[in-house]
């Protein structure tokens, strides 16, 4: 019964996604076009969207009741399995991750759909451009539901065709073997992969904006500002994904670090590199009207890289933690690149001339010539990135050997490009447009320069001796002058404008110019990030010894003690794990119980540190070995981690940033006069636009899906 | 930004697709050994069956040996053991020789394990991988060809099946053939070709 | 360097445990397993003088250029599986017996092949991931320095499209701050 609701719902999906395309097409591109035919696609969108929650629901109910006739909840589904992972075990498989991926899609399509499901109802909508076709400013809408409906075309088929979650079994199996142990170990499963999932599908709404934009030859300001937030919603998601990663990873692998630089996590990091440039140079659009077919690149090469690392996820090519087993599913995926991608080109290619701007950057020292550095240092970026995951493929190719590509390259590669992008986050904000004087160079940089330098030669003082710590102390100290220097200009002119005092002037910056601001924030969160890492990476130490009986082991500050070693049978697993006593500095921190998982599928055991967490620092004990006759002794590894919680806090920073970045403004808004001459002034420059009502206002935000 | 970069793009775009063209051709578990063609290294290792009793690769000399990594812990290592008995039997005679080898694993549950699944090809006991870890051995079961000179010929890595055992066998009889055209003729069975 | 391994005395702790997994074969492959990585390698355990400190930390730093084979993702140095582990005790062992870093990283390639290194080597085709980069990184920069400089020499053109709030004059009498604040504002409010 629920194998042929969910079928019926996808193949339903798969319906509503065709009416997408047609009657957006339609709606959009042709003559044919009209308020009845957009309405059509909006209503299909819906529809997509209500058919693939109810295909979603009845997976969780056969998961949670553990129809065991359902071909992928017999894959994954275990009765002993506790209820929490069985409901996140969606996504735990290659044919359940692609149902929640062509829910988020869905719900993606409907909500945009939804926010602009008003631009109808002016008298625009009844008004037609000399070519018979509805009014340009009405065009976008329709044609990007379009877009978005072919790629729930190829998403919603697999789940159709080669990927049915579905599918019956006969008879049907007692139990199933359960998840993936390293996807039932953690409750950051339950937020880790929906977060990275809404930030890699999201980027299919600025994808369809780029290929809607090349079709309709239009990307003016409606139109980047739109495809701008839209991004900066699906970036947040990523990032927090991405960070979240981190944790779990930290928390559940046991080896001390956070990011490994495996291939799947470089797959989920290139997009977001790419993403990234995009929402920096769509200013460089949006002021100077320049670098327009760059930014239409970014926006389809950041969907081709979330396609390109989830075809590395499911094809199997590469071997990765996240790996899931290889299926048919590799061709097609592979095939839908290379469709998206010539038919992007082709589109490109085609618009090429239409998009040429006349623009000129007039100096070096200009906040535009900031962010083409700033862009061509994420793009080299994803590049080196891109090769060091696919170099092993080369030499395979070449010379039919294999080799690794791994950390300690990364690492080399990718620090001094890191310690580049923060210097620039501290120079880019402070330039003006156009041309710098040396006189307004000096006055920006002045005192900033001054705090990193005194920032560096403190660290040196401090004992530091490495090079790139140092140089990441100063830098963020750099950067953060220039940040709250922004906020103190933001401050005092709202103070002279509107009269307001300090703290509800700093609530204006946020409530009235928040993308501005937040992207600040968004550069707080950035450098505390990079703090945490370098400091985490210069102080972080490790030891390891056999303790027994009351033996006690000291690493820095923390000191542990040996109590017991214990196993228990859990209800899929054997759990082995030892009690030791932890103190700092002699006060007492409570127990810890490193724990290693023995599943019965599974040849490794699965190790679970256990972590103490403060603010200035970790202490994470591994279980390396255990004495099995009498329980008498454990090998364990401690280790110091300074300041890694500031990775999270930074990872929250950022998306926080973002929120304000995106939060619907404009209501109910008072007015001074400081406030008229400013609206006068825009009102000035609104009008060139092919504005058509002020949405802001009622606008939901992408952001708003997750919460 | 300007043309050079216009071209840059879809160029790297289109080489990373073909790459992941001829990604999708190969298995990522492939893993050639950097020991093919290379000495084997010598061991001399007890038996699992008799403890007082070794064997030396070097005493082998002259004969196809054919060393199997294996372990009771090892899933795979029972789904091929039916395999590993199909080509003692095929080769039920002096010139090849099939050995397995005990890794990372305790004599007790190996003996078990023999007792279990059956077999009559000797298995050497390599406590501490002193052996293993030479031959770039990882992950159970791993089977090495070593030709009558001592060189490494082949290295199957994961367990003899039916799409594997064909490529082993065939590996085999080349070596056996190779022989053969020596100088020296032994007198010895015709190598089969086939399966 | 290592005590022989335990032989696999049971307590009837982990025996109750083992009992739980049903499968024959999956108890006969626990039992097996807690037998082997319970008995644990002298090679790394807490350092007591100052030669132990100094060769685990050269063994760590070796042991962290080679990828653990049988865990992805993690170098030798950092994984708990039984092969790092016997890796780390040889890695030990052989710098105990007065190996050259650059020995024992050779006896590693030639057992295990290029595979086993986590940085590749910069010769050969490995080149190619050094080089590449900085190509890269030398052609976009080139490009985007002429980028620039053409637009240092030719007179300003008025940016085509979008809003150029740079194009309305600002009342001259407004001070720096402020006319920052109004171009952020109007940025923002159109």
């Amino acid at each position: 019964m629920l194998s042929t609701l969910g079928y019926a719902s996808a193949v339903g999906a798969l319906l509503g996604a065709a009416i997408m395309t047609i009657a957006g097409f339609r709606a959009g591109l042709s003559r044919g076009g009209d308020e009845f035919t957009a309405t059509i696609a909006r209503r299909a969108a819906y529809f997509a969207f209500f058919a693939m929650t109810a295909g979603m629901l009845a997976m969780e109910v056969a998961l949670l009741t553990h129809d065991f006739s359902v071909d992928y909840v017999a894959r994954v589904g275990s009765i002993e399995t506790p209820t929490y992972y069985t409901a996140i075990s969606l996504w735990s498989s290659l044919d359940g991750s692609i149902l929640f991926w062509g829910w988020i899609l869905a719900g993606y399509g409907a909500l945009f759909a939804f926010t602009r499901r008003r631009e109808w109802n002016g008298p625009e909508a009844r008004t037609r451009a000399p070519d018979g076709r509805i009014a340009a400013g009405l065009r976008m809408t329709p044609v990007v539901t379009a877009v978005i409906g072919t790629v729930g075309l190829f998403f919603f088929g697999l789940l159709v065709g080669p990927s049915n979650p579905f599918g019956l079994i006969d008879p049907a199996p007692a139990n199933g073997p359960g998840p993936n142990p390293l996807l039932q170990n953690h409750p950051l499963m339950g937020l880790h992969p929906p977060m990275l999932y809404f930030g890699f599908v999201g980027m299919t709404v600025p994808f369809a904006f780029a290929i809607a934009g090349l079709l309709i030859g239009n990307v003016e300001a409606r139109w980047l500002r739109d495809a701008r937030r839209w991004t900066i919603g699906a970036w947040a998601f990523l990032t927090m994904g991405i960070i979240g990663g981190g944790w779990w990873s930290y928390e559940v692998l046991g080896w001390g670090g956070a990011w490994a630089w495996d291939p799947v996590e470089n797959a989920s990091f290139l997009p977001w590199l790419t993403a990234t440039a995009f929402l920096h140079s769509a200013m460089v659009q949006e002021r100077r009207g320049m670098l327009k077919t760059w930014n239409l690149t970014l926006m389809i090469s950041t969907f081709l890289l979330v396609l390109f690392g989830t075809f590395l996820t499911r094809s199997g090519i590469i071997d990765s933690v996240h790996a899931f087993a290889d299926g048919p599913i590799g061709p097609i995926f592979f095939g839908y690149i290379a469709f998206v991608l010539i038919v992007s080109m082709v589109l490109i290619g085609w618009r090429a001339n239409r998009l040429h701007a006349p623009g000129q950057i007039e100096a070096a020292a200009s906040r535009e010539s900031a962010f083409i550095v700033n862009n061509l240092l994420l793009v080299g970026f994803t590049f080196t990135v891109l090769l060091g995951t696919l170099f092993p493929l080369i030499v395979e190719a070449v010379r039919g050997d294999r080799i690794s590509v791994g950390a300690p390259y990364f690492d080399m590669v990718a620090t001094p490009i890191g310690l580049a992008l923060l210097f620039l986050m501290g120079i880019g904000p402070a330039l003006p447009w156009r041309r710098a004087s040396g006189e307004k160079i000096k006055k920006a940089f002045l005192v900033a320069t001054g705090i990193g330098v005194a920032a560096g030669v403190a660290a040196f003082l401090l004992g530091i001796r490495q090079f790139y710590p140092i140089v990441t102390i100063a830098a963020a100290a750099f950067v953060m002058t220039t940040i709250v220097e922004e906020f103190a200009k933001g401050v005092r002119a709202r103070r002279r404008i509107a009269g307001r005092s300090v703290g509800g002037a700093l609530v204006d910056l946020f409530t009235r110019n928040g993308r501005r601001y937040g992207g600040y924030v968004v550069h707080v969160g950035v450098v505390v990030i990079a703090l945490a890492i370098s400091v985490s990476w210069t102080w972080k130490f490790e030891r390891e010894g056999t303790l027994r009986d009351g033996q006690r082991m000291a690493i820095g500050d923390y000191e542990i003690e040996f109590v017991d070693v214990w196993a228990t049978q859990e209800a899929q697993r054997v759990v082995i794990g030892s009690t030791v006593n932890a103190y700092r500095n002699g006060r007492p921190l409570g127990e810890m119980r490193p724990r290693m998982n023995i599943y019965p599928s599974n040849p490794q055991p699965i190790a679970t540190p256990a972590v103490k967490s403060s603010l200035t620092s970790d202490l994470y004990l591994t279980l390396m070995a255990f004495d099995e006759a009498e329980g008498s002794h454990a090998t364990i590894r401690a280790i110091v981690n300074p300041g890694i919680v500031w990775l999270w806090i930074g990872g929250l920073i950022m998306g926080l940033g973002s929120l304000i970045s995106i939060w619907p403004r404009g209501v109910g808004r008072s007015r001074s006069a400081g406030e008229a001459l400013l609206a006068d002034t825009a009102a000035a420059v609104t009008s060139t636009g092919p504005a058509t009502e002020s949405e802001a206002a009622d606008e939901p935000e992408p952001a708003g899906v997750g919460t | 930004m300007n043309r050079v970069l216009r071209w840059l793009v879809p160029l790297v775009a289109i080489a990373v697709l073909g790459l992941l063209g001829f990604g999708l051709t190969r298995s990522p578990q492939f893993l050639p050994s950097a020991l093919i063609e290379q000495p084997a290294p010598e061991f001399q290792l007890a038996r699992l069956s008799e403890p007082s009793d070794s064997i030396a690769l070097a005493e082998l000399r002259g004969r196809v040996v054919v060393l199997n990594y294996w372990a009771s812990w090892c899933f795979p290592c029972i789904q091929e053991h039916p395999y590993l008995e199909l080509l003692d039997e095929t080769y039920d005679h002096e010139d090849v020789q099939l050995i397995g080898m005990l890794y990372q694993d305790t004599p007790e549950n190996g003996r078990a394990f023999m007792r279990q699944y059956g077999g009559e090809w000797p298995t050497l006991v390599d406590p501490m991988s002193e052996t293993a870890n030479p031959d770039g051995v990882y992950g159970p079961p791993e089977t090495f060809i070593v030709s009558p000179d001592g060189v490494i010929a082949y290295k199957q890595l994961g367990p003899l099946s039916p799409r594997t055992f064909p490529i082993v066998k065939g590996k085999i009889d080349s070596l056996l053939a190779l022989r053969d055209d020596a100088p020296q003729p032994l007198e010895t069975a015709p190598p089969e070709t086939g399966s | 360097m290592t005590p022989a391994r335990r032989s696999p005395r049971r307590s009837p702790w982990i025996a109750a445990g083992a009992l739980g997994l049903l499968s024959v074969v999956g108890a006969a492959h626990l039992d097996a397993q807690q037998t082997y990585f319970g008995g644990g390698s002298s090679a790394v355990t807490a350092a007591d003088s100052a030669r132990d400190a100094e060769l685990d930390a050269m063994t760590a730093e070796i042991a962290s250029r080679f990828r653990c084979l049988v865990c992805r993702g993690q170098s030798v140095q950092e994984s708990s599986s039984q092969l790092a582990r016997e890796m780390q005790a040889l890695i030990r062992e052989k710098l105990g017996a007065g190996e050259t870093p650059e020995e024992i990283e050779a006896f590693f390639i030639a057992s295990y092949g290029d595979f086993i290194l986590l940085k590749p080597r910069a010769q050969g085709i490995g080149l190619l991931v050094y080089a590449l980069p900085i190509a890269m990184f030398g052609i976009a920069f080139l490009a985007a320095l002429v980028k620039i400089r053409s637009g240092r020499t030719e007179p300003a053109v008025a940016g085509a499209g979008g809003a150029d709030a740079d194009r309305i004059t600002m009342q001259s009498d407004l001070s720096e701050d402020d006319q920052s604040w109004i171009e952020a504002a109007i940025r923002e409010e159109v």
